[in-house]
């Protein structure tokens, strides 16, 4: 080939290159610049407490003798997701009777709770409360001298823990027990979160 | 029409300066890819109640689950367990996440090969489900949960994460 054309041949090479380039800078050659700040929300969290009870007395017990015990668990379940402190405390007032009942309160475990059955409870450690039904309504009727418990070792309540509660109460051998009775009331367990 | 050698290495010249310029565009001005997910990332947490034990607790789905509208659904089990004293019928019941997604997801709940709910995520809401798993004193049952986003809802699906938990009660006693 001669030397001219080869010349012409790169100078037209070049040239194409260079104006294909342009073009292709030319295209995205607009200057911008952005920022966002995406995805706000708000949302709440919640505090949540359930039993097995389906709305049934844990104990309802009819013309009691003198030693007579009743033995029977409940399960309280944490279902809100942030972590709660949650107290348990008898917030209203008892009868006469109250003071000649014995009532000891102990937390564990059940793997297979059922209301009211304590065949599968195992205690976390020593009782919460060893007194009378009385002593018990007078130490602990409010959020403010509940009295406070967690799962296990932990120091709060998350989602999903349970924990079972047996009470056992036993009518004091007392001639002053007789023809009395403790009223209805209500064992109130209240989660507030941390 | 013959070319010429000079007119062919022209028009190659020009190709391959085209393909440069292509090459040297789709290189840097690449558009990067999103790190959102194509579909909606969902995370269904079983929680027991008082009444009602749910094993394993936790992700029901897998955790991250992506569902791509009109892929196939995620699916999980869930077995139940009655805590009460008596029978019970057991509602399940979602809570949390983004409200937007209500329509959108939609869930199918079997029991023993059986449809105790199929519809959107929102028909699970407290004050609107109605459906309930039947449990005999001291029974159990296993729920299968699926999960899918219909190719129709990919619009409102397409990046989108929630959170949900999913209880099952027969009544309710938060306050």
């Amino acid at each position: 080939m001669p030397r001219t054309k080869t010349k012409s041949l790169l100078r037209s090479l070049l040239a194409i290159g260079a104006a294909g380039a342009l073009a292709g800078f030319g295209t995205f050659s607009a200057f911008s610049s952005s920022t966002e700040n995406p995805g706000n929300q708000i949302d709440t969290g919640t505090v949540a407490l359930s039993d097995n009870d389906s709305g049934t007395a844990l104990y309802d017990v009819s013309d009691a003798r003198a030693g007579t015990t009743v033995d029977r668990c409940i399960t309280v379940t944490y279902g809100g997701d942030v972590d709660a402190d949650v107290k348990l405390y008898l917030p209203d007032a008892v009868g006469a009777l109250a003071q000649y009942v014995d009532l000891t309160v102990t937390p564990g475990t059940d793997p297979t709770p059922s209301f009211g059955d304590c065949t599968g409870f195992v205690a976390d450690g020593a009782a919460l409360f060893t007194g009378t039904l009385q002593g018990f309504r007078t130490a602990h009727n409010s959020w403010a001298n509940g009295l406070v418990d967690n799962p296990g070792s932990t120091t709060k309540w998350g989602q999903g823990n349970s924990v079972t509660y047996r009470f056992q109460l036993t009518v004091q051998d007392d001639n002053n027990a007789q023809g009395k009775a403790t009223g209805t009331h209500r064992l109130m367990w209240e989660a507030r979160n941390q | 029409m013959s070319l010429s050698p000079v007119m062919a290495m022209r028009a190659a010249g020009l190709l391959a300066g085209m393909c440069l310029v292509a090459l040297l565009a789709l290189q840097t001005w690449r558009v990067p890819a999103s790190p959102r997910a194509a579909g909606v990332e969902a995370d269904l947490r079983a929680v027991p109640s008082g009444e009602v034990g749910v094993s394993p607790a936790g992700a029901v789905l897998g955790r991250g689950a992506v569902m791509t509208p009109g892929g196939p659904p995620v699916r999980g089990r869930v077995r139940l367990s009655n805590r009460t004293a008596g029978a019970l019928a057991a509602r399940p019941l979602v809570a949390g996440g983004d409200r937007a997604l209500d329509r959108v997801v939609e869930i199918e709940l079997t029991v023993a090969g059986r449809v105790v709910f199929r519809g959107p995520l929102g028909g699970l809401r407290d004050g609107v489900s109605t459906t309930s798993v039947p449990l005999p004193r001291a029974g159990s049952a296993t729920v299968v949960v699926s999960a899918r986003v219909p190719a129709a809802a990919a619009d409102e699906a397409v990046g989108r994460a929630g959170r949900w938990t999913l209880t099952f009660s027969s009544s309710s006693e938060t306050r």
